[in-house]
């Protein structure tokens, strides 16, 4: 399990990541979406809001969100880090997920690309 | 503990409904009743969409319970990876996927001989349209443009006003009288094989289960398919009835025509008939191109990020995230699917084949129900069929035998009998040797990408075979 800061240092590095690459604010360009994290071992959850090519993240919930991602703290934090791949874990049921599909995929494109761009050495 | 925390938009009763009748409601369909009508005498062809309306209730409700313990977008993959193992999830989901590439072919096809028919154009016209059809239809894709919500909802209830007014105004030409409404129970072979073919116009009216994740009460996925069910065999069968009665279906000029619903709205209103049936194709076209090419494109970017597919399949259109190599895949496959049918004029074999694939899902399903409930005895369920094994047990044997019926495919003229068993086997033998033989290669390639990978997570650096990253 995951402390509630290793999961926000996860989700802060992930943010920063996404703020580094090219790639993945082209791909935010045309999405808006607040994201609520809820991490099912913690008390509290994070909001993830996608506005204008920047993602920005807040502790709780701030307004109702457009999806939402429910999973153990530990696969949550693995997945921001960008150490495992978020479609196997929802795949095998880990995560859920509450939200438009076209969402759902776009956060998981992020993450490939955050991935991508960390190892294209 | 969190706080509960709703999505700020879900989707309506109204759009569970109409995603579920508009995703069985291809043009095939219309194909496949006038099929139904071909093999029985007189008007009774009813019977037969009544009985496989039935039927589908019965798949209905495996379905419901299968998707009330995994409430996911996931579906079919979930339901037989957790019932079964990985290996016969993939295979049976790989030749779910080609129903689905099928029946997009078959649409392209029908609705491109239909533009020629109402055009008056020369036959070859028909390839054309064909492949502009599914190169617009692949743009759209492309640039993530997706029919959804009320525009959705309003072209499906637009599409049954259509089928079942012109089907109205069809039948009072002969003042509803119908001829022989009874005759298809002196046939119970025929009879037997019209409801195979009639599992196949109601299929896809559970590939709702994926909103699960956009609703907020997921019992509505139940109620909707039940309520589609009910809209498609009214609609579907007045369509028949009025085939039946306004057209000689049992010439071969009606009964293999790619076009008999053009044929009924001329036979009905003449050639303001004949404009009000091409919309009505266009309509089914559309929703069929707008969910077939988005839940199989996303499946085989799901399937490529899980390494069960080749990378190339989860290349991404950075600007609208949309699986483009997989919607480019998706739209050459059912090209060349769509001229050759175009070329033989078999669709027949289309048809049967995609009852046989549904048949084989729909058993499918109700294994899952029963091994499911052995293996998660306890696990929450917001619906359970009632009557114990009764339901999954005869959804097995009905389906079962229904798909043998429509894999022997006796009596269709033209086609060589077990011609779509030899198709059907052909399809999951190939399914079966990809997931044995390349997907463990793939696995491989993938692990050892993986185990050159140093993780990130501070305290977790090294790399090892739990890391199970992107591409």
């Amino acid at each position: 399990m995951a402390t509630y800061e290793e999961l926000r240092e996860a989700i802060n590095d992930y943010v920063e990541q996404a703020h580094k690459s090219a790639r993945v604010t082209r791909s935010l360009r045309h999405w808006n979406c607040v994201m609520y994290i809820q991490a099912v071992d913690l008390e509290q959850g994070f909001t993830l809001t996608v506005r204008d090519s920047r993602a920005t993240v807040q502790d709780g919930s701030c307004e109702k969100p457009d999806l939402i991602v429910r999973g153990p703290s530990e696969d949550l934090a693995n997945i921001f880090w960008c150490d495992v791949n978020p479609t196997s874990t929802y795949m095998q049921g880990v995560i859920k997920t509450q939200g438009s599909p076209e969402n759902v995929m776009r956060l998981d494109a992020m993450s490939m690309l955050i991935f991508l761009e960390l190892h294209k050495e | 503990m969190n706080t509960p925390v709703s999505l700020r938009r879900v989707l309506k009763f109204r759009t569970v409904i109409s995603t579920s009748t508009g995703l069985a409601f291809a043009a095939i369909g219309l194909l496949s009743c006038v099929q139904i009508a071909s093999m029985l005498g007189g008007d009774s062809s009813w019977i037969a969409l009544t009985i496989a309306g039935l039927l589908a209730v019965l798949a209905a409700l495996c379905f419901s319970e299968l998707n009330a313990l995994y409430p996911s977008a996931a579906a079919v993959r979930q339901y037989m990876n957790e019932a079964f193992n990985e290996n016969f999830s993939l295979i049976i989901t790989f030749g779910y996927l080609l129903t689905v590439i099928l029946v997009i072919a078959a649409d392209s096809y029908i609705v491109g001989s239909a533009i020629t028919y109402a055009f008056g154009l020369p036959d070859w016209a028909s390839p054309i349209w064909i492949l502009a059809l599914l190169g617009l239809a692949m743009g759209a894709n492309l640039r993530g443009i997706k029919i959804a919500g009320l525009l959705q909802d309003i072209t499906t209830y637009a599409l049954l006003v259509f089928v079942i007014s012109i089907s109205l105004i069809a039948l009072s030409q002969h003042g509803f009288q119908l001829r022989m409404p009874f005759d298809a129970l002196n046939h119970p072979d025929a009879l037997i094989s019209a409801v195979a073919i009639g599992v196949f116009v109601f299929s896809g009216f559970e590939w709702v289960t994926p909103l699960s994740e956009e609703i907020a009460d997921i019992r509505l996925i139940p109620r909707g398919m039940f309520v589609a069910l009910g809209l498609l065999l009214i609609a579907y069968g007045l369509f028949t009835e009025a085939a039946s009665n306004l057209l000689p279906v049992h010439t071969p000029a009606v009964a293999n025509s790619p076009v008999p619903q053009m044929l009924l709205g001329k036979a009905a209103l003449g050639q303001v008939g004949i404009w009000l049936m091409l919309i009505t194709t266009l309509f089914t076209a559309v929703m069929t191109f707008n969910g077939g090419f988005a839940t199989a494109s996303r499946f085989l970017y799901a399937a490529a990020r899980e390494d069960t597919l080749p990378p190339l399949f989860a290349r991404l259109s950075i600007r609208y995230a949309v699986p483009s190599v997989a919607v480019i895949a998706l739209t050459v496959s059912s090209a060349i699917i769509a001229l050759l049918v175009f070329l033989t004029r078999q669709f027949q074999i289309l048809i049967l084949v995609g009852a046989v694939l549904e048949a084989v899902i729909y058993v499918a399903a109700g294994l899952c129900v029963l091994r499911l409930r052995r293996r998660k005895p306890d696990a929450e369920r917001t619906f359970r069929i009632k009557g114990g094994a009764l339901i999954p047990l005869l959804s097995i044997l009905v389906f079962g035998l229904l798909g043998v019926a429509a894999a022997l495919a006796p009596g269709t003229p033209g086609l060589m009998i077990g011609a779509p068993l030899i198709v059907t086997l052909a399809i999951f033998l190939v399914s079966a040797l990809y997931v044995l033989l390349v997907v463990p290669r793939l696995r491989a390639t993938a692990a050892a990408r993986r185990a050159a990978t140093r993780r990130r997570r501070p305290g977790r650096e090294t790399s090892g075979e739990e890391v199970t990253p992107g591409l």
